[in-house]
């Protein structure tokens, strides 16, 4: 017995571990993107004709890019751009697979059959397609990337939710609630999601890893956020026009892509080793 | 059996409906009529191209009879006439990009099963050992790394700096003077890079999933009888462990097709692979609409018979699904 505490005990601290290292990635970048203005060393859309590609040196750290501007400088308010389309996107894929997940789990039946259709089609489409095409019919504006990403992206939240409202509409406390006369609403709002709340907030911390990925790869490709506006996704692009004599402008942006989403998956996956009960004692 | 797969062509023949009636609504995103969209962004329209889409999407008439017609012609293969100055079927150009981007693909995934299958149950079976501990490690760099950078990384590293391996494209210069044999290893060597690149993501995480389901197995009753029989523990693992395990993998496969097909997108565009992926990004850049389309529906019609292939696959490991 002693051995499966100590066991227990020791594997708390392995996912805290892991929680505090994501956690620690994610609060720098929130430091990096917020302190920008004030550390940047140079205007991250100052164009420099008299140091294009210059290498990584004391003027600039991580080098310069094709137009002389300061790779350090725009990869620092790139931090931003990641962080807010992360953020923004996550958000509108947790509202929508909430109130989808909700409706289904709390209604059952038909609702449901009908909804959990509708998400196993969502995930027959190959996203990625799915986000071009959208990009193609409209244009690619931030907004649109932050909405078509979390637009695409909200089946995994919607399941988890409707599984916690199927395992938690008999529960004594909410048939208590329905015989009061609580509105529908009401009841899916204050009783049962705040109940349902520890796996859709791991999965946002996971879909925001998630989302960066697909932003970096968009602007990669030239379809994402567009230049000047810094992304490290932009800068990769430049990075793979000039792969020949400068390495600086493929190594550092993908790094901090790497280390960012590193980071959230750290911080997602230690936060449901923490939060699964099921891990506290019976995991050797 | 019979029930079985009527329930499964039911159900993806609503999915199909589905898919396309997504993919329709895309047309109607673009605000007003899709073609007065088409003629501010793309002044190279000319007049009759677009008296021919509206004309294709029969946009005079209502909106279910539109999707209708529509329908027909998706499923006679009939996309309509590319935007591009060469005004090919957009299916004809379809179909000679789409073998690679298949190839590719059906590659990456037996190397993804090759290598991760195993890696997983041995890092079960192995429970934080060393190489248990190593591989979470390769798993979680796995998981976070960018594919695109990997392939530059790789580009830079083989291609630019040691000058051992092609970086773009699929045959080398005079590549028609080759004989059969030195074609079969050119092609080869162009397609290393992409396949390692499409099969890495997917080796850590299909790897990740295998030591879950293996450890889930391990603690089962079941096991342990195997166990108090006195059976070896290869012939636990492998026969009675193994088996079980496969079934959560073979749905996670179907699932991950998707993700496969967009990918394609990145890497042919990085490698510069002539495959559907890049077929798919020029046409979103140059705004061809018919053959976004067309290929939006096509990578659905492929990922319907990925998820079929899946569902045979559970058939086929586990018994009772097909009572």
């Amino acid at each position: 017995m002693t051995d499966m505490k100590t066991y227990a005990i020791i594997s708390r601290l392995k996912a805290n571990k892991m929680t505090v290292t994501g956690g620690i990635i994610v609060l720098c970048l929130f430091l990096a993107a917020a302190l920008a203005p004030l550390i940047a060393p140079y205007d991250p859309e100052a164009v420099n004709r008299h140091s294009v590609l210059s290498a990584p040196s004391r003027a600039h750290l991580l080098g310069t890019d094709d137009l002389g501007r300061d790779v350090l400088s725009r990869m620092l308010y790139g931090a931003g751009i990641s962080l807010s389309v992360g953020f923004v996107s996550v958000g509108i894929a947790t509202a929508v697979g909430i109130a989808i997940g909700a409706a289904a789990g709390y209604y059952g039946r038909a609702v449901d059959a009908a909804v959990m259709r509708f998400v196993d089609i969502m995930l027959s489409i190959p996203t990625f397609f799915l986000i071009l095409a959208v990009i193609a019919f409209l244009d690619s504006s931030i907004w649109n990337i932050m909405a078509v990403i979390g637009l695409t992206s909200w089946m995994g939240v919607s399941r988890l939710v409707r599984a916690e409202f199927l395992s938690l509409k008999n529960r004594e406390y909410v048939l208590a609630a329905k015989a009061s006369g609580a509105s529908d609403l009401r009841i899916i709002l204050l009783h049962m999601l705040p109940n349902s709340l520890a796996p859709v907030i791991i999965s946002a911390v996971l879909g925001i890893a998630a989302a960066v990925l697909v932003e970096s790869a968009l602007s990669f490709l030239g379809i994402g956020v567009q230049p000047p506006t810094p992304s490290w996704g932009n800068i990769l692009s430049a990075g793979k026009d000039n792969l020949e004599i400068a390495w600086w402008l493929s190594v550092f942006p993908g790094l901090a892509i790497l280390i960012t989403v590193m980071g959230y998956n750290l911080l997602g996956e230690g936060l449901r080793d923490i939060f699964d009960p099921r891990l506290w004692d019976e995991r050797s | 059996m019979f029930t079985y797969l009527t329930k499964k062509t039911l159900e993806m023949l609503i999915t199909f409906v589905g898919i396309t009636v997504i993919s329709f609504a895309i047309i109607h995103l673009a605000p007003g009529k899709p073609t007065d969209v088409l003629t501010d962004l793309n002044p190279k329209i000319t007049p009759e191209a677009r008296a021919k889409l509206e004309k294709y999407y029969g946009l005079d008439k209502p909106v279910t009879t539109q999707y209708a017609l529509w329908i027909k012609r998706v499923v006679m293969l009939d996309f309509g006439e590319s935007f591009s100055s060469d005004h090919r079927p957009v299916w004809t150009k379809i179909k000679e990009r789409l073998p690679i981007t298949l190839y590719i693909n059906i590659a990456s995934l037996l190397i993804i099963l090759v290598i991760a299958i195993p890696v997983g149950i041995s890092s079960a079976v192995r429970r934080h050992s060393l190489y248990d501990k190593v591989t979470t490690v390769g798993v979680f760099i796995g998981f976070a790394m960018p594919g695109f950078w990997l392939a530059l990384l790789l580009m830079m590293f083989f291609g630019v700096h040691l000058h051992i391996l092609p970086v773009a494209g699929l045959k080398s210069a005079g590549f028609a003077d080759f004989t059969f044999s030195q074609k079969v290893i050119d092609i080869l060597r162009h397609l290393i890079l992409p396949i390692f690149v499409s099969a890495f993501g997917g080796v850590a995480g299909l790897s990740r999933y295998m030591r879950g389901s293996m450890l889930e197995v391990i603690r089962q009753d079941y096991m342990t009888t195997a166990r108090s029989k006195g059976l070896t523990s290869n012939r636990i693992i492998y026969v009675h462990g193994l088996r079980n395990a496969l079934l959560p993998i073979v749905t996670i496969l179907g699932l991950s097709i998707p993700g496969l097909i967009g990918g394609s997108v990145i890497f042919e565009q990085v490698f510069s692979i002539p495959g559907m992926g890049q077929l798919f990004y020029m046409s979103v850049m140059s705004r061809d609409y018919p053959l976004v389309m067309g290929i939006l529906t096509i990578g659905a019609v492929l990922t319907l018979a990925g998820n079929l292939l899946a569902d045979l696959g559970y058939a086929a490991v586990d018994p009772r699904t097909r009572r």
